[in-house]
């Protein structure tokens, strides 16, 4: 196993007050010291985890908070991996409200994948993704997102389906094709964190939100103005991945998290940050303080693992979707029944298990001679 | 059929002819992206140049006609 995706949280801060946010603290003015990235970064050389092409992705919390010459400094830590031999993704995911020339200027020269939040058309994203004041974020997201364009910038995009978006398929699809974004991903509200229930709570939500794909899907082989994160790379990953192959989310080390404090963190990302009654709050070291070797032989990742790989088991014998699955996401089982040791979620039955039905049901589709 | 079952018949028929995947967008010899790696929880994955293939719905259509007995 090695290590394809790094976070970083750069500060818990977070300059906006989404709705549906799960992460605690982003009051919080805390922020990762270099020191601390150069110590994430060496932890994952000496132990030879990281990956070739291994993404190291600025989030949990808004990264660009910290300031430009401040986000400068610290991926200035991470160039001992490039130093050392090691090919870097460098990314950044952003509200985008904060995107000024000074950090146009970084991502230019560090050549920085810029994911931008956004939920589509102006009603849709001001009804949760909103300032501290109440006020929506969408004017300042799409200066932030003018500022990309006129710099010639790529950018990514992720999209939280509320349950108002769901009847909007190809406005949204269209949307985002209009933006100039490269790619789209979406993403459902999640039961995690402080959010104990949420849109997927409710069975009609399901229900919908499968005519949600149906839609997407024929839209999107229609038109095809941008690559759909979840139907291309479920397509792709179908001819050219191992059907059975275990997610990375349920293995140790294949995603890493560490906090600015320097905890450390793997297995779902979404882990950082919250509590359990028998994980605590679910590190499993720092990277400040201790060794790899200790950090591999922490009580609570053992225990967690054993966990996870009873719910893996109960995965692989009793769903139809674990050879596009792989063993589901843990923050997912955790947040929604107390447990690692657990097969199906309802957010396997939103993402994975909808979306696969979907487009099942649209290459099987009867087609006019 | 299975759920299984229907993924693999999808499966054999893209792998079937390179060019299916091809003809629907998918660029042969990138990197394998996976729907279970953690990459996907981003939207980061190299697919450049994707977008330039064209587009050609009648791959759909065969497969259709396949996966009805035609």
């Amino acid at each position: 196993m090695t290590t394809r995706l790094l976070i970083l949280q750069t500060t818990p801060f977070c300059n906006i007050d989404c709705s549906y946010c799960y992460l605690p603290d982003r009051s919080g003015r805390r922020q990762i010291s270099p020191e601390v990235v150069a110590s994430a970064c060496d932890l994952l050389a000496e132990a030879g985890l990281v990956a070739d092409g291994l993404s190291v992705v600025w989030h949990a919390g808004e990264p660009l908070a910290v300031g430009a010459p401040a986000l400068d400094r610290l991926v200035g830590s991470t160039r001992r991996l490039e130093a050392a031999g090691f090919k870097i993704n460098h990314c950044v995911q952003t509200n985008g409200t904060l995107i000024s020339d000074a950090f146009c200027d970084l991502f230019e020269r560090i050549g920085m994948r810029v994911g931008v939040s956004i939920d589509g058309p102006q009603d849709l994203h001001d009804l949760n993704r909103k300032m501290r004041n109440g006020r929506g974020t969408f004017g300042q997201v799409m200066r932030g997102i003018d500022r990309l364009r006129a710099r010639g910038i790529g950018f990514d995009a992720i999209c939280v389906l509320s349950d108002a978006a769901l009847d909007r398929a190809e406005e949204i699809y269209d949307f985002f094709a209009g933006l100039g974004a490269r790619s789209l991903g979406f993403n459902v509200p999640e039961i995690e964190g402080q959010n104990r229930t949420s849109d997927i709570s409710s069975d009609a939500y399901l229900g919908r939100l499968r005519q949600f794909w149906n839609r997407l899907i024929g839209h999107h082989f229609g038109r095809r103005a941008l690559y759909l994160r979840e139907i291309d790379d479920l397509v792709a990953s179908l001819r050219y991945g191992e059907m059975g192959r275990l997610s990375e989310l349920v293995q140790p080390f294949g995603i890493v998290t560490v906090a600015c404090d320097g905890s450390i963190y793997t297995f779902s990302p979404e882990l950082a940050g919250q509590s359990d009654r028998r994980f605590d709050d679910f590190s499993i070291g720092n990277v400040s303080t201790d060794s790899f070797e200790h950090i591999r032989a922490n009580d609570r990742l053992l225990r967690m693992k054993a966990e996870i790989d009873l719910g893996i088991e109960r995965c692989r014998n009793g769903c139809a979707y674990f050879d596009v699955c792989g063993g589901g996401a843990p923050s997912n089982k955790i947040a929604e029944h107390g447990r690692f040791d657990v097969a199906e979620t309802r957010h396997c039955k939103s993402t994975k298990q909808a979306l696969v039905d979907s487009l099942l049901s649209y290459v099987d589709r009867p087609v006019a001679a | 059929m299975t759920v299984q079952n229907r993924l693999k018949d999808f499966r054999a028929w893209l792998v079937d002819d390179e060019s299916r995947l091809q003809n629907i967008h998918y660029r042969p010899g990138r990197s394998a992206p996976s729907t279970t790696s953690g990459e996907g929880i981003y939207s980061f994955n190299d697919h450049a140049n994707w977008h330039n293939s064209p587009h050609n719905p009648a791959v759909w259509k065969d497969f259709a006609n396949w996966a009805n007995g035609g």
